[in-house]
């Protein structure tokens, strides 16, 4: 068992290895582009000095190897360029972003959480019976639907036609002015301000997006957290716990005790790549988080922002994992040192 | 449910209702493709401009969409993506990955541990998000749309191909057959393969069914729009302003087509699963209640 | 009567085939009963079915057992947890395997005595450490603190036996308690098992496929066979003149189990199923009428399935 010390310095090293592959990744998108860079950089239409900066910049006229390093340093210093459509650089541009893209992954997770865990525990008790086939047809069913489509739906019955939801305009209504950034959420921070009005507009636009999150989480996590139980239900430790008199409560709290790492490793896994299901919803409601502008660049081609975009999912993704790592070894070590 | 039924549906279950309905689906969606042409010829380009948007009637079951087409044809003709598409991923994905994974995982050392970080980075990246990177770069063309989701699976199946094939040596599987003189291709061809085949035999579906989604998504933002033709994310692009204000056949239908067809590979993978890994070998299925 | 088991029959549910054809046996207070057998007789399957621990694959379709005048295989799921673990103490077979990985031995031992009453924390460590010690554990405070994976083989199933015993009950079934350890723990627990049971007065089931450790540890023996019991009888009885072939087998290989230390499986022809006497494939007395099910052949307390059984005889 090694010490934490030299865990955590081999975990940097991998973490910085696998940064440098992303970086290498999102540079040959650049330049497996069909269009050439400039284009690609600078818009459909580049004007000469603005193609002149470009390959100045970018060192276009030079062999890739030395493109690439020149890529490597302008990432480091944290310059992601700058997007055509906007003009504005595209850090700023993500940066901005984030805390809308997180607010709705966290509470889509939670949500989902809420329904998947008990859904699934339930199926696994239920092995067999009828609320486990219920269940698991369910669950089929959440990781076929494509998510832009159960957003429809959902906008389709609650928006147009029972007129419980306000349109699909982001966060807030149009007509309203945003609260002051505090917290990033703008439901929060009307709150804080005390501005009912905008509170309340904020709340009603968070319901879709995050019902539509939490269903497609809650699908996937419900056969997640059934086979985790499942196999918990198997050990022999357990039917020891029941031969001792154990009540079912007290049986359940133990298999789930004991099924919260796979659900930890399998939620991990979830949540790295929840971040491609979350710019779909943000697509449709326009929520104006990361995924949104990511999606938007792709469509439009602005290279600098799909090479950002993707750099800070595999970011988010690595800062996931390694979380996870941690957590487990810090569990793992509590064990063993009795 | 009566008690009768139950028991019905479960023995219905026991031979493969998952399977059969699986299979059952995806032949549906096959004939009718297929007898489109011949059972209405002209129903796709046929553009009905007293009747846009019409609502589903008789006549046109599903209705039409903003230019008056017939979203019945045009929905069945988009499955003819639906097949070709994940096939043809797969067959990149299986055909780039495996070969690498099964090097990998053969000849292991360094070359094993770099492919292993390699693929690690590039999976930190959500897949769909990458594909529809790649095809944004590459050009929208259907072609590219193919190598790109193909691409992504690949690094699944290097990667599985890599652990199975790992696995089976380091349990000396392979290097008993070495010993015994059995060349090592031919160990391969005829106990890995098989052996691995039954294991992702499951995944092959479920993998369809994420290409499909992918290829959808990507038909829906936009960025594969050299497919806008009747794939059906593309029509449930075209079809969500009048969605939102209504009339919301043309976006529905193609979108319950995908779905239906993703439940379909879905439960056909879910199937395979449990008759191929839960039925482990022999001897090895539950006791009951104990030994002695 | 502390448990009597009358012609118990459980079944597969996947296809109906018979687990356990009849079980019958009785224990008495302050006696100890060795149910014998082997690999695949229905040993384990007997007490799971009594403690309503059956897998979901096996169902009980017939018999009682009846425990303090209830019939367990009667009472709701809630009742026998009651029971578990408090009227009826059960050693299971490695213990490492079978203890709670994640919590601690102490805290393991003070859950076994609260789930089934309210008790204070500072009795309940006191009353842990107290038969810990009991057991033989040399400084039960420090292992109480311990997780299960810290502790010896020998130790863990001395724990096991404490689990069992820690809220005074009055029949303890044990399953094979020494499988997996070597030759000294196995006498080690073994003899602290029956010291336990004979301090205590109470009734006990020992479960094992080793003749030998019924010879030396119990009071009266039931021999299974395929799902049977095909003799019972007190030990010395029994022993001195066994009735049923497969008895005669078993005492005849025993000095050679006892000499080599440990388990030579004594398998051979399937047991049959059918009507007749499953023993039948293997027994060299068999004859025509053992084609159909044969008689409870008893004299007293001394009882075997057999046609040709005859108790108290040469």
């Amino acid at each position: 068992m090694e010490r934490p010390g030299r865990f955590l310095l081999r975990l940097l090293g991998l973490a910085a290895f696998l940064i440098l592959v992303l970086m290498v990744l999102s540079f040959l998108l650049l330049k497996l582009g069909a269009a050439p860079s400039v284009v690609l950089l600078g818009g459909p239409n580049p004007l000469p000095e603005e193609q002149a900066r470009l390959v100045a910049d970018y060192g276009l006229d030079r062999p890739v190897v030395v493109q690439f390093i020149r890529y490597l340093i302008r990432v480091v210093s944290f310059d992601f360029g700058r997007s055509w459509l906007t003009a504005e650089p595209v850090l700023t541009e993500l940066l901005s972003r984030v805390p809308a893209t997180l607010e709705l992954m966290l509470y889509g997770l939670l949500a989902g959480a809420l329904i998947g865990v008990p859904v699934g525990v339930a199926a696994a008790f239920a092995r067999g019976g009828a609320e486990d086939r219920a269940a698991r047809g369910a669950a089929i069913l959440g990781e076929a639907m494509p998510p832009f489509l159960l957003c429809l739906v959902l906008l389709l019955v609650l928006f147009r036609w029972l007129d419980l939801s306000p349109a699909p305009t982001g966060r807030l209504s149009v007509v309203l002015t945003p609260p002051p950034v505090v917290t990033g959420s703008v439901f929060v921070d009307a709150v804080l301000m005390q501005d009912g009005i905008a509170a309340r507009s904020a709340l009603g636009h968070l319901i879709l997006p995050v019902l539509s999150l939490a269903l497609l989480v809650g699908a996937s996590l419900t056969l997640l957290v059934r086979s985790a139980v499942l196999a918990q239900l198997q050990t022999a430790h357990l039917a020891y716990a029941r031969a001792q008199g154990m009540s079912r409560e007290m049986l359940t709290g133990i298999v789930l005790w004991g099924a919260t790492p796979a659900i930890l490793s399998g939620l991990t896994a979830q949540t790295a790549t929840l971040i491609g299901t979350t710019a779909l919803v943000e697509f449709v409601f326009a929520w104006g988080g990361v995924g949104q502008y990511g999606l938007d660049a792709m469509a439009k081609a602005d290279f600098a922002g799909v090479q950002g975009f993707i750099l800070l999912s595999g970011l988010f993704a690595l800062l996931v994992h390694g979380f996870h790592g941690l957590l487990r070894r810090l569990v793992g070590l509590r064990i063993r040192r009795a | 449910m009566t008690a009768r039924a139950m028991r019905l549906l479960r023995g219905l279950q026991d031979r493969g209702l998952g399977v059969a309905f699986g299979l059952l689906v995806l032949a549906g969606f096959a004939a009718a493709l297929m007898m489109r042409p011949v059972v209405w010829p002209q129903g796709l380009a046929f553009e009905d401009a007293q009747r846009l948007l019409a609502f589903p009637s008789l006549r046109q079951p599903m209705g039409t969409d903003a230019n008056g087409r017939d979203v019945l044809a045009r929905v069945i003709d988009g499955a003819r993506y639906a097949f070709m598409v994940p096939l043809a991923a797969l067959v990149v994905g299986i055909g780039l990955g495996a070969p690498v994974g099964l090097a990998a995982g053969l000849r292991g050392g360094w070359l094993d541990l770099l492919l292993r970080r390699l693929l690690q980075g590039v999976g930190l990246v959500p897949p769909m998000l990458l594909a529809m990177a790649l095809v944004s770069a590459m050009g929208p063309s259907l072609w590219h749309v193919v190598v790109a989701i193909g691409l992504l699976q690949a690094v699944g199946f290097a990667r599985a191909m890599r652990d199975h094939v790992r696995a089976m040596h380091d349990s000396g599987f392979i290097e008993g057959a070495a010993a015994i003189g059995s060349p090592v291709l031919r160990t391969v061809m005829m106990h890995l393969l098989p052996n691995t085949l039954a294991r992702i035999a499951g995944e092959i579906p479920r993998q369809a069914a994420w290409a499909l989604g992918t290829l959808a998504a990507m038909g829906f933002v936009g960025i594969a729009t050299a497919t806008s033709g009747t794939e059906w994310g593309s029509m449930i692009r075209e079809g969500t302003e009048y969605l939102l204000a209504g009339q919301w056949w043309a976006a529905l239908f193609p979108g319950l087509a995908l779905l239906l067809f993703g439940a379909a590979l879905h439960t056909l993978a879910a199937s395979l699963d449990e008759r191929l890994l839960l039925r482990g070998p022999p001897g090895s299925g539950n006791s009951a209640g104990g030994r002695g | 009567m502390l448990l009597d088991v009358q012609d118990l029959r459980v079944e597969r549910v996947a296809d109906g085939a018979p687990a356990l054809a009849g079980v019958s046996f009785r224990v008495v207070k302050g006696r100890i009963l060795g149910l014998v057998g082997e690999h695949g007789a229905g040993k384990s399957l007997t007490a799971s079915a009594i403690l309503g621990l059956l897998r979901p694959a096996a169902r009980v379709v017939g018999g009682r057992a009846l425990f303090e005048g209830q019939d367990l295989l009667r009472m709701s799921d809630a009742d026998l947890t009651r029971l578990r673990g408090a009227r009826i103490g059960f050693v299971v077979q490695s213990g490492h395997a079978t203890l709670d990985p994640s919590t601690r031995v102490g805290a393991q031992l003070i859950r076994a005595m609260s789930i089934h009453r309210p008790i204070v924390k500072a009795e309940a460590a006191w009353r842990a450490e107290t038969i810990m010690s009991s057991m033989g554990i040399p400084e039960p405070r420090q292992r109480m603190r311990e997780w299960p994976h810290e502790l010896t083989p020998s130790t863990v199933q001395r724990v096991v036996v404490a689990l069992a015993l820690i809220n005074e009950p009055q029949l303890l079934i044990a399953d094979e308690p020494t499988a997996g350890l070597n030759i000294t723990t196995q006498m080690q627990i073994l003899d602290l098992l029956h010291l336990e049971l004979r301090r205590r007065r109470i009734g006990g089931v020992i479960i094992t496929r080793d003749l030998g450790v019924v010879a030396q540890y119990c009071d009266d023996v039931a021999v299974m066979f395929a799902g049977q019991v095909v003799e019972q009888g007190p030990v010395a009885q029994v022993f001195a003149r066994p009735a049923h072939p497969f008895t005669r087998t078993l005492i005849a290989i025993m000095p050679d189990r006892l000499a080599t230390g440990g388990g030579r499986a004594y398998g051979g022809p399937l047991p049959e199923s059918g009507g007749g006497c499953p023993y039948r494939p293997r027994c060299d007395q068999a004859a025509e009428r053992c084609a159909t099910a044969p008689p409870l052949v008893g004299a007293g307390v001394h009882a075997a399935r057999c046609h040709f059984a005859r108790i108290g005889a040469a």
